[in-house]
């Protein structure tokens, strides 16, 4: 585990985090930051808070979509495969049935496409949030795997008012409020 | 307060008197015209199409309802007065029954006929498949459907006035022991009714296949009823872009295991090739019903399945009731084709008795629904595991 | 034994309304969990069960050896019996592990929340039994080394599958299945394995823990897109779990053979494995909750839930046997007629067939009184008594049917062997092992899950 804070940048991209207790003052504080116009960098939970994503702004995922690419990659595969093979380079001839028995390939396209759709979604899902095996961690608070959650800010130019922050994050009682001076995934 | 959505009763009570009026000149027409033309055989099929429709439908909403209390999920509670209104019409659904039994017998079904005494395979059958025994079995369905969904109804009437937690609990050990009747009686019901349309063909899953069929139905005539109702005061509280959320996903459930069963028993039956069972399935590739199985698949399964896919024609009850409706009409169709094959071998003829008399029959049924529906608050209100769920929303 | 072991055992048995107990916020959910992993004394009992397990494996390794050098003559097939146990033990654990995914995949779409704390466990279950599952048609084939012919490979023989073949459909769905339950578990336990990471102090562990956690770090946006493919996941996963049963029993039911070949198999087969895996995970969790103390989190209403879900699916399993019996008459099929009766009373394994009615349609009737359902031993038990009974439901199905098949003058006995015997125990053995290994070394209940779902005023402390 390697803390942000353990590491030296410059100090023109420097992140202001609080700490919160719970899940409620997360999410406000998160929808009243954002509405003052304070750029958010990220938010960090110990579990999926729901409605927090909508508090930051994010927007949908398109996750779905690259499921349905790689899913009808698998059914073409599936499909042109066993018409080919059965069909053309290997016709032969099994109980009478057609050589091309649409019926009996239905199953296996059906695997085909769960087994490219269910791997393609969780790699994409991978490389989209950056994770791999041996890819450094670099938390913004050692207790935000427990039961704390995190609000960074990014501060983005001279209009950055630490006092007005401190004020409404104060409101969702805010437990603790870090400055960084790197970034911080 | 307050049965159903005051400022629809009108509009109800006008709907309720439409749907009486035409579905009873409907029938009557039908059945004199089709008398007077000595085309009694093809009323009797056409009537068992659109009886067996609606029947389905009040048989699912009861299934449905016992789900629900067994569950009791977020989905259900709102459509719970839409459920007991529609098995609040197996009275009305033994009386329409009455003709097929007492006129339409040896018209629909070849067991019934004096041919076959002459057939060894339905001598074996006799003992099952004779007039005496099956007004037997019709009859003991129907006090099974009437009696328990009396008691449902009776119960959760009773709770609308005293809100009494005890009957919730009542509701819920009726429906346990409720569900394998459910189950057993819908089989035999399916068994008796359509599949010894052809006496001679078999299938162990063809219960299951009906129940699945028909519970897809009802669900799409649900939604069809909450997009109507759901603008209006109390269910516009209630029913609300997470609600028809569920619903379209109950649906979208439904729709794969309709596609699910059709498929398992096809494969089954087609990869066998035995002589006993593939004549049913001949029956439905040969002489114009190909074209007709192949869109069938295609309109109930292949579209309303992808379009449901979506999450926000799921949420937008204006979208996702257009699906909705397609899936009820395809519903017809699927009843067409599982009957209809059994008479006219040698291609399609889809006829406008075919189309009249369901609808007319239909007319007749949703009225009495209506009735049932407009009687009572839309809303089990005083249910405390509706209290619980409002709470949680 | 150590202070610390005694804080993971001991617990309170909860039987409010919510799927939690009191004593569980955010912090103690983390540290109960964690615990179990990252404790430094082992109980003594817990070698005992891996040596048990190990045990078990040896009798495994023995037998296959034995197998592989003698060939599947050591087996008590004979010749219209050609599918035996490996069939029979095939079908059962693959069943086993449905309970799994139906529980990960099919409950999280319903957004049951009771689901949360023993989807892990179950998911490990469905892993393990897959593994034990897939050993039996591989040492089947004859010659397992060569088993990847079985693959759409291209080779200097021009030969492909028969894709018409339901055994090769097997072969698409079982590693289809095997694949995504395990894609599924591990990417559920990604979070996890980051708050055991930030949590243990020993640099080694924290540094596989790290390794294995890929650098989760509770980024909301992060998060958002594990949701999405998580739910994807579940989606795919539930048409899946329905596709593995029914190809299974697509293995019997588009043959000739009465008994075999009949249209409500899929169904029936799917709402068997869902029963027979319910109650694995009934015999798996109950001493598992009692001996670590997690009353609190695998509560007696999960029980409840499970065995509600083991009578309902249970009652499917006798409609599929109603239905054969009824069409076997109403076919008017003589072949149809005699297998049923030779099942039921004149075959030479009838005993077979009311030990199993026994098993699982008798037994389970007791799940109708609500004080049996929240009796951990008395489920315990009946789980127990539901694994032998859908054993005995697949030696009814391939044994009775291939015993008296078309041909008289072929009819056999079947009976297993001391190797079909050992093969079988040592594949149980193996199971026994892996789930002892599991339970130490990985979080069994999602802790991440688990805070998702505490009541809103236990999430603040």
């Amino acid at each position: 585990m390697k803390l942000a804070q353990d590491r030296i940048g410059p100090m023109n991209s420097q992140y202001v985090v609080g700490i919160f207790e719970t899940e409620e003052d997360i999410v406000g504080a998160t929808e009243e930051t954002r509405g003052t116009g304070y750029g958010i960098y990220d938010t960090y939970a110990p579990y999926a808070v729901h409605g927090l994503p909508e508090a930051m702004g994010l927007k949908p995922s398109k996750l779905t979509w690259a499921c349905l690419v790689f899913a009808l990659a698998g059914f073409s595969v599936a499909v042109l495969g066993q018409f080919w093979i059965n069909g053309i380079d290997w016709a032969v001839n099994v109980g009478g049935r057609p050589f091309n028995s649409l019926p009996a390939y239905l199953p296996v396209m059906f695997e085909c496409i769960v087994l490219a759709g269910g791997v393609g979604v969780t790699i994409t899902m991978l490389a989209r949030n950056g994770l791999y095996p041996g890819k450094r961690e670099r938390l913004i608070h050692p207790d935000v795997t427990n039961h704390r959650f995190a609000l960074a800010l990014e501060r983005r130019d001279a209009s950055f008012d630490l006092n007005e922050i401190t004020a409404i994050w104060s409101r969702y009682h805010v437990a603790e409020i870090m400055e960084l001076p790197e970034a911080v995934s | 307060m307050t049965t159903t959505t005051e400022t629809l009763r009108p509009q109800l009570d006008q709907l309720q008197k439409v749907s009486l009026i035409l579905g009873l000149v409907i029938v009557a027409g039908s059945a004199a015209a089709a008398f007077t033309m000595g085309q009694q055989a093809e009323f009797f099929q056409s009537y068992l199409i659109g009886f067996f429709f609606w029947t389905g439908i009040a048989l699912s909403c009861w299934g449905l309802c016992m789900l629900h209390h067994l569950v009791t999920g977020r989905w259900g509670f709102v459509l719970q007065r839409v459920f007991e209104s529609g098995m609040s019409t197996f009275p009305l659904l033994f009386v329409l029954f009455l003709p097929i039994l007492l006129l339409g017998m040896q018209d629909l079904y070849p067991w019934a006929r004096p041919e076959a005494a002459d057939d060894p395979l339905l001598q074996h059958k006799e003992a099952y498949l004779n007039y005496g025994f099956f007004v037997v079995r019709a009859v003991i369905y129907f006090a099974i459907w009437i009696g328990v969904s009396s008691y449902l109804i009776k119960w959760s009437n009773a709770q609308d006035e005293s809100g009494d937690p005890a009957l919730s609990d009542r509701l819920q050990a009726l429906s346990g022991p409720g569900m394998p009747l459910f189950a057993l009686t819908v089989t035999f019901a399916s068994f008796d009714w359509l599949m010894s349309l052809d006496p001679h063909w078999f299938s162990t899953l063809y219960g299951v296949m009906m129940i699945v069929s028909a519970g897809g139905a009802t669900m799409a005539f649900a939604i069809i009823m909450m997009n109507y109702l759901h603008k209006h005061e109390p269910l516009s509280r209630f029913a609300n872009a997470g609600r028809f959320y569920e619903w379209g996903k109950i649906e979208l459930a439904f729709m794969l295991l309709w596609f699910y069963m059709m498929l398992s028993q096809f494969l089954i039956i087609w990869a066998a090739n035995l002589p006993e069972e593939t004549p049913w399935y001949i029956h439905r590739s040969t002489g114009g019903w190909e074209i007709y199985s192949f869109c069938l698949i295609l309109l109930r399964f292949v579209v309303p399945f992808c379009l449901l896919l979506s999450i926000p024609r799921k949420k937008n009850p204006k979208r996702l009731v257009r699906v909705a409706v397609l899936i009820l009409v395809m519903h017809f169709a699927d009843l067409f084709w599982h009957i209809m094959p059994n008479f006219s071998q040698h291609g399609v003829h889809i006829g406008l008795l075919n189309i009249a008399l369901p609808l007319g029959i239909g007319g007749i049924w949703f009225a009495v629904f209506l009735m049932r529906l407009k009687s009572r608050p839309i809303i089990p209100q005083k249910d405390p595991r509706f209290a619980e769920y409002v709470e949680a929303t | 034994m150590s202070q610390q072991v005694r804080t993971i055992q001991g617990g309170q048995e909860y039987t409010g309304p919510g799927v939690v107990g009191p004593e569980y916020d955010n912090t103690t959910v983390t540290e109960k969990i964690s615990n179990l992993v990252l404790r430094k004394d082992t109980e003594l009992s817990w070698f005992a069960g891996v040596a048990i397990g190990a045990f078990g494996g040896l009798i495994l390794l023995v037998s296959v050896t034995y197998l592989v050098l003698i060939g599947t003559g050591i087996w008590g097939l004979n010749v219209p019996v050609g599918w035996g146990f490996a069939i029979i033990n095939f079908v059962w654990w693959i069943g086993i592990g449905h309970a799994g995914t139906l529980i990960s995949a099919i409950l999280h779409l319903m957004q049951q929340s009771w689901r949360n704390s023993i989807n892990r466990f179950a998911e490990a279950m469905t892993i393990f039994a897959v593994m034990c599952a897939g050993m039996f048609p591989l040492l089947h084939v004859g010659r397992p080394w060569l088993a990847y012919w079985l693959m759409p490979l291209p080779n200097t023989m021009a030969l492909w599958p028969q894709w018409r073949s339901p055994l090769v459909w097997d072969v698409f769905a079982v590693s289809t299945y095997f694949t995504v339950s395990l894609i599924f578990w591990y990417m559920g336990m990604i979070p996890d394995l980051g708050t055991l990471r930030d949590r243990a102090t020993n640099p080694y562990l924290r540094q596989l823990f790290g390794l294995l956690s890929m650098g989760w770090r509770g980024a909301t946006s992060h998060w958002a897109r594990y949701e999405k493919a998580y739910l994807i996941l579940a989606g795919l996963s539930t048409p899946l779990v329905l596709s593995v049963h029914s190809v299974v029993s697509f293995d019997f039911a588009v043959s000739l053979v009465p008994g075999w070949h009949t249209t409500v198999f899929p169904p029936y087969f799917v709402a068997g494995a869902v029963y027979a895996g319910f109650a694995m995970v009934l015999t798996c969790t109950i001493p598992v909750r009692k001996y670590y103390g997690l009353e609190g989190l695998i509560t007696i209403r999960h029980l409840e839930n499970m065995a509600k879900v083991t009578l309902a699916t249970g009652y499917i399993v006798i409609y599929g046997y109603a239905m054969e019996a009824f069409i076997s008459w109403y076919s008017a099929s003589p072949y149809e007629g005699f297998m049923m009766w030779n099942r039921m009373w004149s075959g030479p394994y009838w005993w077979s067939y009311w030990m199993l009615l026994f098993c699982n349609a008798f037994s389970i009737q007791f799940l109708w009184f609500k004080k049996l359902r929240r009796s951990p031993i008395f489920l315990w038990f009946l789980s127990l008594i539901v694994g032998v009974g859908m054993w005995l439901e697949r030696f009814v199905i391939v044994v009775t049917s291939l015993a008296r098949d078309y041909l008289p003058s072929s009819w056999d006995v079947y009976s297993g062997t001391v190797w079909d015997w050992s093969l079988y125990i040592g594949t149980i053995g193996f199971f026994i092992m892996m789930m002892f290994l599991f339970i130490r070394f990985l979080p069994i209940i999602p802790m991440s899950e688990m805070k998702m779902i505490l009541p809103r005023s236990k999430k603040a402390e």
